[in-house]
């Protein structure tokens, strides 16, 4: 390790404080929100029964996790999110490599693809009931729509625009089209690929949620269904913030995969 | 003759309509050779090395390497791109060791020998480092070490130096001059700068504008044993820049 300037050592420093008062703020900011909501529920003219508090979703959240409740949902939520996130990744990037294999069959399924994407993919939860029950099954069917259509496009996109030299060059080399899938085309957009990833995480739980409002009888969507109903808002409140917290973590699992195979990959600069 | 072109038309077909890319191009290329194609932009010249490559078919005529007719890639054919085109997410070694990798040749044998060209050209050092970390020069030459690693029996320049600034286009071209004049490569050479390809060629083949023809032959003559730095400095080298200068019609 080389000695650091004083220069070099100053701006480190600014940074950290930096870094540091902006985490400050954040914390305080979400923090004084909550405060004040509590207050107001407490001391003002704010209705619990409507808006519910912080103190009494942290109440309904222990609760929830003493009798397993909040596990059995949440897992259920999860399990139909992660299938789907997997499903329609993988089915995903399999159609755009045999649609950037075959220009033909790109030609062919173009316009049906901008068609499909258009498309309000929620129109087919009733669709999904009828051909697979109300069940999980028509939940991940939900997610596969919704997040299937959009990978295809991001990822052929990214494959299209690999670079015509390097093409050229691995045509010369005498690469076979599998070669040059393997050796360019998939090394060449793995930025393209995480950022499918990135963007189907979101779009998983939008599918597992809306799945779940329509058909079940387990899961966060269904707490938040049945909470509304019965006008326990403190399930609801409590359950949108589980959502927001479960999809938060899994939105990091991906940045940690990215790091790990840029590191892998040795992606550099 | 190592090359032949005999009767070469190249004519693009699109929506909008037909271009005529080249027309009637005949020459041939000596085992051992380093022949330049020279003209103006968009006179066909880059499409003439892709058919040579065989990355694209011609319309008419025929190219035949070593006597075999040219269709599609084979491998026996170096090409080099305009820019680098090195693989960032490989080290310099990934990108060198390319061609045994898609040939299944992963053995010492071929190993060794880029790791010898390697060397002999100043990269030893710079195995695994990343493509990012090398000049342009530095690059342009691990892209050259690439394209050996196929032991091509022609090598393809597509203005290899036209994304180099002015300093290094004259090493860089010094370099790739040396190492082809070592390694006993036949190459062609596309450019649109007269001075590079007096500097670097044995024999210069003007084309015209679109559609591209054979404009005229130029031999480099007594240059031919020179270095581009050395004939830079000899009287013919203007003599031949000047005549291919009026033909142009660059020079008045």
């Amino acid at each position: 390790m080389p000695e650091l300037s004083n220069e070099r050592r100053q701006w480190l420093r600014s940074q950290s404080v930096r870094q540091r008062r902006i985490r400050l703020t954040r914390l305080c900011l979400i923090g004084g929100f909550f405060l004040l909501w509590e207050l107001g529920v407490r001391y003002g003219s704010v209705d619990a029964f409507i808006f519910s508090s912080p103190g009494r979703m942290g109440a309904t959240a222990w609760n929830m996790a003493q009798s397993g409740e909040l596990w059995r949902h949440l897992g259920v939520s999860i399990a139909e999110t992660v299938a789907g996130f997997l499903l329609g990744t993988a089915l995903g990037t399999l159609i755009a490599v045999v649609l950037w294999w075959s220009e033909f069959a790109r030609a062919v399924w173009e316009p049906i693809l901008i068609v499909l994407n258009a498309l309000p993919k929620t129109a087919l939860g009733p669709i999904f009931i009828v051909w697979m029950g109300a069940g999980m099954g028509s939940i991940i069917a939900m997610t596969l729509a919704i997040s299937l259509i959009v990978t295809v496009l991001s990822v052929l996109e990214g494959f299209l625009s690999t670079d015509a030299e390097q093409l050229q060059l691995m045509a010369t080399l005498g690469a076979s089209r599998f070669q040059t899938l393997t050796r360019l085309v998939i090394p060449a957009n793995l930025s393209t690929l995480m950022n499918a990833l990135k963007v189907n995480v979101g779009l998983s739980w939008v599918g597992a949620i809306m799945g779940e409002f329509l058909v079940s009888r387990a899961g966060l969507g269904y707490l938040i269904v049945y909470g509304s109903q019965v006008f326990r808002m403190d399930l609801v409140m409590t359950t949108v913030v589980l959502l927001g917290i479960s999809a938060a973590g899994m939105y990091r699992l991906i940045l940690i995969l990215e790091a790990q195979l840029k590191k892998h990959f040795g992606v550099m600069g | 003759m190592i090359l032949e072109l005999s009767q070469l038309s190249l004519v693009y077909q699109s929506a909008e309509g037909e271009t005529e890319a080249l027309r009637d191009v005949s020459f041939g290329v000596e085992e051992g050779e380093f022949v330049s194609l020279l003209g103006p932009s968009g006179c066909g010249k880059s499409s003439l090395l892709k058919l040579m490559a065989g990355l694209e078919k011609p319309t008419a005529g025929e190219i035949l390497l070593d006597g075999e007719k040219i269709d599609g890639c084979g491998g026996k054919i170096g090409y080099m791109p305009q820019r680098d085109a090195l693989f960032p997410w490989r080290s310099v070694w990934g990108n060198v060791s390319l061609a045994p990798e898609l040939r299944g040749e992963r053995n010492p044998e071929s190993y060794a020998r880029l790791h010898t060209l390697l060397s002999q050209y100043g990269l030893g050092e710079f195995e695994n480092r990343s493509p990012a970390a090398l000049s342009g020069g530095m690059r342009q030459r691990v892209a050259l070490i690439r394209t050996l690693g196929a032991s091509p029996r022609l090598l393809l320049l597509d203005e290899p130096f036209s994304a180099l600034d002015a300093q290094t286009r004259l090493s860089v071209g010094e370099d790739i001059r040396r190492i082809i004049r070592a390694e006993g490569l036949t190459a062609v050479l596309v450019t649109h700068d007269i001075g590079e390809s007096v500097a670097l060629s044995d024999r210069i083949i003007v084309l015209t504008e679109r559609p591209g023809r054979v404009l005229s032959v130029h031999d480099a003559g007594e240059l031919r044993a020179l270095s581009p730095h050395e004939r830079r400095a000899h009287p013919l080298y203007a003599a031949v820049f000047d005549r291919i200068g009026k033909e142009l019609h660059i020079l008045a």
